[in-house]
């Protein structure tokens, strides 16, 4: 039977790549437990599943691999070998080759094989060794990977190509592929030109030749790869190696896993490197090793048998239409509002039933794509693992909430600078053991991570023990690079608020400051980008704490509509502080010509949308304008608006995908006349105006 | 660019033909293959005998060796006579890489024959 296995290689990867993180963390307990054989078994059980699903779908060097590590731990599971930090590590290297390749081989890319080849030469090593102690020093053992390299003699290789794509589309032009080919050996053509139609029908950007060529001589499979430029799929390649004799070195045959040699002795030899170049490269008829090996599907562990697997695409597919929902509903509404009588009465009472239904669906889908922090967490004990190993700090890492579910995209974002945040704490909040014995401190230090929800918020907390930021130093290294004036008096959470200008990220502060430092420019950053928010707060030698505020979800956002001239605008309602009526004698032309409102005992800065988006002047009104007091990161501008609308949830859809990125544009969304409002990045008008005030401030100077 | 027989010449510089000729143009890639198309129907449309002159060629894409193949098709099809006066050295290497060659040519005719 002629099966597609390829429709399970997404599910295989998926799977494998989180059993790989179970492993990892079950390898990182067993360091800090001790032996348990509840651990070995796990990661026993999750390289025995890599093996036998990489097998299967013919991704033979990951199965390979994975066999190497499966020996190795089945001779830990029956007590023949100990662990020992040593193994550890090189079983922790084993994963992040046998991940590397996995991911490698999903995005159809090539692995670092010379990392690969490396970690399996120090596999076998410890194998090959009778003694059950591995010394740490294994770990760094480096075997020239030339010494067992396959030697292969092939009188050429058979290639169908049948373009799929339109030509226009194709990386290159077949005559060129077919040009550089004949260069790689003696190249005989055969067309098919059996699908040209009459010249009136054929579309002549649409490929309707094929070719079945035979190309002779000692050609790589990596030569004919880089021709297509490993976009074999886009011509429909079907590669096959003729008359070819790989001859396995014999350190090769000595290390090879038995069980893998047995399964290859049943496989042409070309066959061997079709399979190897199918799990690189999903071909369109790759039929030629997987269906005729007799294997059966991979064992899939179903940790939780009551969920299932969607495609995220799916899920924003599924959000978009309730968007589209939302508005056809809200046309809908305008007409049953014009509607009298008793028909309309039930057409409204319907669509009332509707909407709650509607808003329930639109949370359903939303929790859909929510997925516990848990996922980004759980990459942050390795890290820890190896960096405190390298620093010589003895580091215990917390963490509490890793249940609490943000919406997939936030996760993404969140992940490097959380990264960065731990890194940080290690490198520069922890003391070393010495330095904590001095200050009566535990000698090992501890990093906290929490994670929970607040007000529609989630909250990430990354906490340390270690020496704290010395406000004197901050302010005193904010003032020899001139961020603040050297008679500026600031409060200490505006001087800790200082470590997150751009300025500050330069190794010497790393050192003078017994704190942050580097890089916290760009954490802000990433958190602002996703509408979240960061600030730190720290004692002197007694740690630090980085408190990050994010939004649930950035696909939908409550919102005010208003508007300005004949406009329609949206703005973010958790940015709004109030609206006010605008009075003339409250409005002050500062110095710089930039205008300001004097709210209560506050002057804020005015930004004039209808300027600043350029809404025609035709469109000016006589009556009263209204200022919205928006804020973010304790800074606020006032925005002149004409007129407040509905608020409403809106589904934010990106325009930078159609169009292009707009300053002070977070996104559109659909209205319910098919119009469409953009929704205002109010973080970016701040932005924008202050810059504006800047400009305006030296023009003053320089008159 | 223009006819030797009072017909339209080509709204591009792909290619010029005139009547019972079609003539190549310098770039024969795949911006230029629909005009192509349109103006070999055109001639098409006229009474054989067709004559192909590729001597000009020195650019070209598979596109374009399609819309030659399919009018040479449909020559040998109808029965409608053409032959090649000229073909330069890159139309050639296109031709013998992908394969046409064969199928380019009139059977009835002595390939080259017109080329002296």
């Amino acid at each position: 039977m002629n099966f597609d296995l390829e429709q399970f290689h997404e599910p295989f990867f998926q799977e494998s790549l989180e059993s790989l993180e179970m492993m990892e963390a079950a390898l990182l307990k067993l360091t800090q437990e001790g032996e348990s054989g509840e651990l070995i078994n796990t990661i026993f059980r999750v390289a025995h599943s890599i093996k036998g699903g990489s097998a299967t779908f013919g991704f033979k060097s990951i199965a390979e691999f994975t066999h190497t590590a499966e020996t190795l731990l089945e001779q830990i599971r029956s007590g023949k070998r100990r662990i020992q930090a040593g193994l550890v590590e090189v079983l922790l290297k084993s994963v992040d080759v046998i991940r590397d390749m996995l991911t490698a081989n999903r995005a159809q890319q090539s692995y670092d094989t010379e990392t690969a080849l490396l970690v399996h030469q120090q596999l076998h090593f410890i194998l090959k060794q009778d003694l059950a102690v591995v010394t740490p020093v294994l770990a760094n053992v480096l075997v020239k990977s030339s010494e067992n390299t396959q030697q292969s003699t092939r009188a050429g290789w058979r290639i169908a190509m049948t373009p799929k794509f339109q030509m226009g589309h194709l990386w290159k032009d077949p005559i060129v592929i077919l040009r550089e080919l004949s260069l790689l050996g003696s190249l005989d053509v055969r067309v098919d030109a059996a699908k040209v139609p009459t010249l009136a029908e054929l579309n002549p950007e649409q490929c309707v030749l094929s070719w079945n060529l035979m190309l002779q001589g000692d050609v790589s499979l990596e030569q004919i790869n880089a021709v297509f430029d490993s976009k074999l799929n886009e011509y429909g390649v079907i590669l096959e190696s003729v008359a070819a004799k790989v001859v396995p070195a014999a350190a090769e045959s000595e290390l090879a896993p038995p069980a893998l040699l047995a399964q290859d002795q049943s496989i042409e030899a070309s066959d061997v490197e079709v399979a190897q170049l199918l799990g690189a490269i999903p071909l369109a008829a790759p039929a030629v090793t997987v269906t005729e090996r007799k294997l059966d599907l991979p064992k899939v562990s179903h940790p939780d048998s009551s969920s299932i697997r969607v495609n995220i695409e799916k899920i924003d597919e599924m959000l978009n239409c309730v968007g589209e929902l939302v508005i056809v509903q809200s046309l809908l509404g305008q007409l049953v509002r014009e509607m009298d009588g008793r028909h309309g009465l039930q057409l409204k009472n319907i669509l009332e039933l509707m909407d709650r239904y509607m808003h329930s669906l639109q949370d359903s889908v939303m929790r859909a794509r929510m997925l516990p922090i848990a996922s980004i967490f759980n990459r942050l004990p390795r890290m820890v693992h190896d960096l405190s190993s390298r620093l010589g700090k003895k580091v215990e890492l917390q963490m509490q909430g890793d249940q609490t579910e943000l919406d997939k995209t936030v996760l993404e974002k969140i992940s490097d600078p959380l990264v960065h945040l731990v890194r940080n704490a290690i490198d520069h909040g922890i003391e070393t053991k010495e330095q904590r014995l001095a200050v009566n401190k535990k000698a090992e230090g501890s990093i906290l991570l929490r994670a929970y929800h607040k007000g529609g918020n989630v909250m990430v907390e990354v906490s340390d023990d270690g020496a704290g930021i010395n406000p004197d130093k901050v302010l005193a290294k904010a003032r020899e690079r001139g961020l603040v004036s050297p008679d500026a008096k600031l409060s200490r959470d505006q001087i800790l608020e200082l470590i997150f200008m751009p300025g500050f990220s330069t190794a010497d502060v790393v050192s003078d400051v017994s704190g942050r430092g580097v890089g916290m420019d760009v954490v802000r950053n990433n958190i602002k980008e996703i509408g979240g928010h960061v600030q730190i707060d720290s004692t002197l030698g007694k740690g630090s704490t980085v408190l990050i505020r994010l939004p649930l979800t950035l696909a939908i956002v409550d919102g005010q509509f208003a508007r300005v001239g004949n406009e329609t605008y949206v703005i973010p309602i958790v940015s709004i502080v109030e609206t006010v009526i605008m009075k003339a004698e409250q409005v002050n032309v500062i110095a710089n010509k930039a205008m300001v409102y004097r709210l209560r005992e506050e002057c804020v800065p005015i930004v004039n949308l209808r300027e600043l988006f350029e809404v025609p002047s035709w469109a000016v009104e006589s009556g009263n304008t209204l200022l919205m007091i928006v804020e973010v990161d304790n800074k606020r501008v006032g925005l002149m608006i004409d007129e407040l609308l509905t608020q409403q949830q809106v589904v934010i859809k990106n325009i930078e995908t159609n169009f292009r990125q707009v300053e002070c544009i977070a996104g559109a969304t659909m209205l319910g006349d098919g119009g469409i409002a953009l929704i205002l990045d109010i973080a970016g008008i701040i932005n924008c105006a202050s810059k504006k005030i800047k400009k305006r401030d030296e023009v003053v100077r320089a008159e | 660019m223009g006819t030797d027989s009072g017909h339209a010449p080509f709204g591009s510089d792909a290619c010029t033909t005139v009547r019972g000729r079609v003539a190549l143009f310098a770039d024969c890639s795949i911006q230029a293959v629909n005009t192509l198309k349109a103006h070999m129907l055109e001639e098409f449309a006229k009474p054989a005998p067709y004559e192909i002159d590729g001597s000009a060629v020195d650019k070209i894409d598979t596109a374009v060796i399609q819309v030659l193949l399919a009018f040479v098709l449909d020559c040998l099809e109808q029965g409608r006579d053409f032959s090649w006066t000229g073909r330069s050295a890159v139309l050639q290497e296109a031709i013998r890489l992908t394969g046409v060659s064969v199928l380019l040519e009139n059977p009835g005719v002595s390939p080259f024959s017109g080329l002296g």
